[in-house]
Parts: structure tokens; C-alpha cells; sequence
């Protein structure tokens, strides 16, 4: 599972390592059922606390992504084979804000009022 | 077809194929002959065990053609596809070795018996054993003589590319998994050492049952490494780690001279599964199929088969070219 964080980025680190963690469920990389890497692994392969790695996995359990089983680690939900389903739609809209010249921040908000 | 695998093929399936052929004809031809049961173990004290005579043909045939046949079938259409390694020449010359020695010691295990009323009046079996593992021996060493020195070459499967850009922070994690067939060879080789030390302690043999729960434990313990390895591509590099953190290996990103993503045949590339150590690569090698593999500047590669390998080789790269930059 390849994950990506950007230090020159004004979002949290937790959050950036989520939407990581979320496109490459995205992607395919991870199905349900398969177990995320140790939270261990993710912080000191992208340099950051183990605490903003477990952080973003706490917020991907509280969107129902995965699960957080004790001695199991972090297993990927069901919800996954979703958000593999929207992936197509995402992209095209993503493309035709940029073309369009829209700002990230306005196209997030008409998507959330349109849920 | 060229020279190295024409060679490869007669050393390692022809030659081995039509003397082991040759040798079940001749023990077939003989079989009338032998005593009914005929002799088929030998103790100390010389013939201690009878049994049908077919039994010599069956495991000639065995030992002889099981693996000229699965070089035939699977490493030789990989050879003409281009892989090269030691692991083919020795497999080869292997081959030939225990075929010979089969053929050489089962034959005149038959030829002594020839003749006999008894089984009981069966000579010892020591010459036969001993003038086969010298000839096996012998054509085993002239199997890898004759054939061409190589360099070890894979087979390159199609590759990634990643753009890492300067301010990002990347890690690439996967899990190197072992096929279904060695989970199951793992859980029926200690399912069995555990019921021999069962029976051992039923017929109160204890120096047996404590071997077999000492070699219970021992493949267990193996077979654990050789089950799972976690791959981690980061900017230090990459590194291997097996269950529980031990074994490892790993490769600094300033020491990465290429990463590709390649197919690896196990038997064929490193002569078996797990962690192996051949002519430079150091081997992770729980399966065959995709793999990662890393050379070093100094020259000494790090090869692991793991789901992904393109897209890790290219992490690989991107973070060694940033780095350089």
C-alpha cells in the first residue's frame, strides 16, 4: 500500500494520512477484509508520530471504513467495495471542477450539501 | 534453441530420462527371475526385509524421472524464455546425479537376486549403494561441468512510475505471502511429526516422542518464517523483516543502484523457498511469480516476491533519484 503525506501542506497531518489511507482503498490496494499496516510501520515509514497515524485511523473507523479490533489491528469494511464503486465519478468531477477553475474548498461544499 | 539450454535440457532431463527408462526395462526383464517376496531391506546384519519385486522398478521410476519431469515442464520453457541462474545448472546436474545413482543401485540390487530360491539368500547391499552414489556422484559433477557457466538473469515484468516531489513524504508497506501449497506441506509436516510423538508417548518410545516434538517445534518455527515477511519502502530504503521482526535484510537508499520489478521461478532461481542466500541475491522467496528485486552499488541484490513489486520498485526509484537530485 503506497501512502502519500505532504510536509509544504497546510492540512493536519492525521488528516493527510487518512486521505491517504482512503485513496488507496480507493485504488483497489486494499479489499475488505485485508488488515491495514501497523500503525507502527505508517509513522515511521512517513516520519510522523505514531499517535497521528492511530488518530487518522480513528477517523476512518468513525466514517465506517474500517475496524479497529484489539489484537487485530485496522480491518477494512465493507463500505470499501462503495467508495472502490464511486472512484470513476470522483475523478470526472475532481477533472471538471479544475477545468471548470472552481476552488477545492467550494467544490467540497456542494458536494456536502448535496448528501 | 541455444547452447545453454540444450545443454541444460540433456543434462537435466534427457540423459536422466533414457537411463532411467533403460534401467526400468532391464529390472522389468529381470522381475521372473527374482525369488516372490524378493529382498527389499537390508539392517546391519545384512536382509531383514522382504517385499514384491515390483517395488524396485516403481522407485527407480521415482527417483529417476520426478524431477527431469518437472524441469521438462517448468524450468526449461523458463530458460527459453530467457531466465538464467546457478539454481538451473545445479537442478540439472542434480538430476542427472540421482538419477544415476538409482538406476546404477537399483539395478543391481534386482541383478543380485536373479536367480535366487529365497529372499533370504539375498547378498549385501552395500556395493550397489556404494559403486551407485560414486557413479551418481560422479556424472552429478560432470552434469555441471558440461554445462556453460551463466550470469543470473530474470525475467523483467512490465514497470511502474511514481513522481515524488520534494516536500512529500512516501512509504510504500506490503506483506510478502507464502502460496497455498507451502501453507499446506507446513501444516501436514508438523500435523504428522506431532501425531509421531502421540504415538511415541502412547507406546511410552519417549526418546521418540521427545525427537518428534523437537522436530515439530523446529519446522513450526521455520515454517513461521516462512510464511509472511513484511516489506516497508521508505526514504532510509527498503527493508525485509520476517515474523516477529527476525529475519531481516535490508538495502539503504544510498546503496540502491536499480529497483525492478521481476518473475521469479523459486526452485529455479534460488533452489527452494524461504530465505536464501545464492551468487549474488540474497533471497525472500515465499513464492514464485512477482517479486521486487533491489541491487545494490557493491553488486549484491536483494530479491523479494511480494504482491505490488512495480509499484514499490518505482517508490524505490523516485525516493533514490530525489535523493541523488
Amino acid at each position: 500500500m503506497l501512502l502519500r503525506i505532504d510536509t509544504a501542506s497546510d492540512q493536519p497531518l492525521f488528516a493527510q494520512v487518512a486521505a491517504a489511507v482512503r485513496a488507496a482503498i480507493s485504488q483497489g490496494e486494499a479489499r475488505p477484509g485485508d488488515r491495514l499496516p501497523p500503525a507502527r510501520e505508517v509513522a515511521q515509514g512517513l516520519g510522523v508520530n505514531v499517535h497521528t497515524v492511530l488518530r487518522a485511523y480513528q477517523d476512518l473507523r468513525d466514517e465506517g471504513l474500517v475496524d479497529l479490533r484489539r489484537g487485530r489491528g485496522a480491518v477494512v469494511t465493507d463500505a470499501a467495495d462503495s467508495i472502490a464503486q464511486l472512484r470513476r465519478d470522483i475523478a470526472e468531477l475532481g477533472k471538471r471542477a479544475t477545468a471548470l477553475g472552481m476552488a477545492p474548498a467550494t467544490v467540497v461544499a456542494l458536494v456536502r450539501a448535496s448528501l | 534453441m541455444n547452447d545453454v539450454t540444450r545443454r541444460f535440457t540433456l543434462v537435466g532431463a534427457v540423459i536422466p530420462g533414457a537411463l532411467t527408462v533403460l534401467a526400468v526395462v532391464v529390472q522389468v526383464a529381470l522381475l521372473p527371475q527374482l525369488p516372490n517376496p524378493s529382498a527389499v531391506h537390508w539392517g546391519l546384519d545384512g536382509v531383514d526385509g522382504s517385499g514384491p519385486a515390483w517395488t524396485y522398478p516403481v522407485i527407480t521410476a521415482f527417483m529417476g524421472a520426478l524431477l527431469p519431469v518437472w524441469l521438462w515442464l517448468s524450468a526449461r520453457p523458463r530458460m527459453r524464455s530467457g531466465a538464467r541462474g546457478w539454481s538451473f545448472r545445479f537442478l540439472a546436474a542434480f538430476a542427472l546425479g540421482i538419477a544415476v545413482f538409482g538406476a546404477v543401485a537399483m539395478t543391481w540390487a534386482v541383478a543380485m537376486q536373479a536367480g535366487l530360491d529365497s529372499w533370504t539368500d539375498a547378498p549385501s547391499v552395500v556395493p550397489a549403494l556404494a559403486v551407485g552414489a560414486v557413479l551418481g556422484i560422479v556424472a552429478g559433477l560432470g552434469g555441471y561441468a558440461g554445462q556453460p557457466k551463466t550470469v543470473t538473469v530474470y525475467q523483467e515484468l512490465p514497470q511502474a512510475h511514481v513522481e515524488i516531489s520534494a516536500g512529500e513524504r512516501v512509504v510504500w508497506l506490503g506483506v510478502a505471502k507464502a502460496g497455498k501449497g507451502t501453507v499446506a506441506v507446513i501444516i501436514v509436516a508438523v500435523a504428522l511429526l506431532l501425531g509421531g510423538a502421540v504415538a511415541g508417548w502412547l507406546t511410552q518410545e519417549y526418546p521418540v516422542m521427545w525427537l518428534m516434538l523437537a522436530l515439530a517445534v523446529l519446522i513450526a518455527a521455520l515454517g513461521l518464517m516462512m510464511l509472511e515477511a513484511d516489506v516497508r519502502v521508505d526514504a532510509t530504503g527498503i527493508q525485509v523483516r520476517g515474523p516477529a521482526g527476525w529475519p531481516r535484510s535490508s538495502v539503504a537508499l544510498g546503496q540502491v543502484a536499480s529497483a525492478t520489478a521481476i518473475e521469479v521461478e523459486a526452485l529455479g532461481s534460488f533452489g527452494g523457498w524461504g530465505w536464501r542466500r545464492v551468487p549474488g541475491a540474497m533471497g525472500v522467496i515465499l513464492r514464485s511469480g512477482e517479486a521486487l528485486r533491489v541491487e545494490r552499488r557493491e553488486g549484491h541484490a536483494l530479491v523479494v516476491t511480494v504482491d505490488g513489486a512495480a509499484t514499490a520498485a518505482a517508490v524505490l526509484t523516485a525516493l533514490a533519484e530525489r535523493a541523488e537530485a
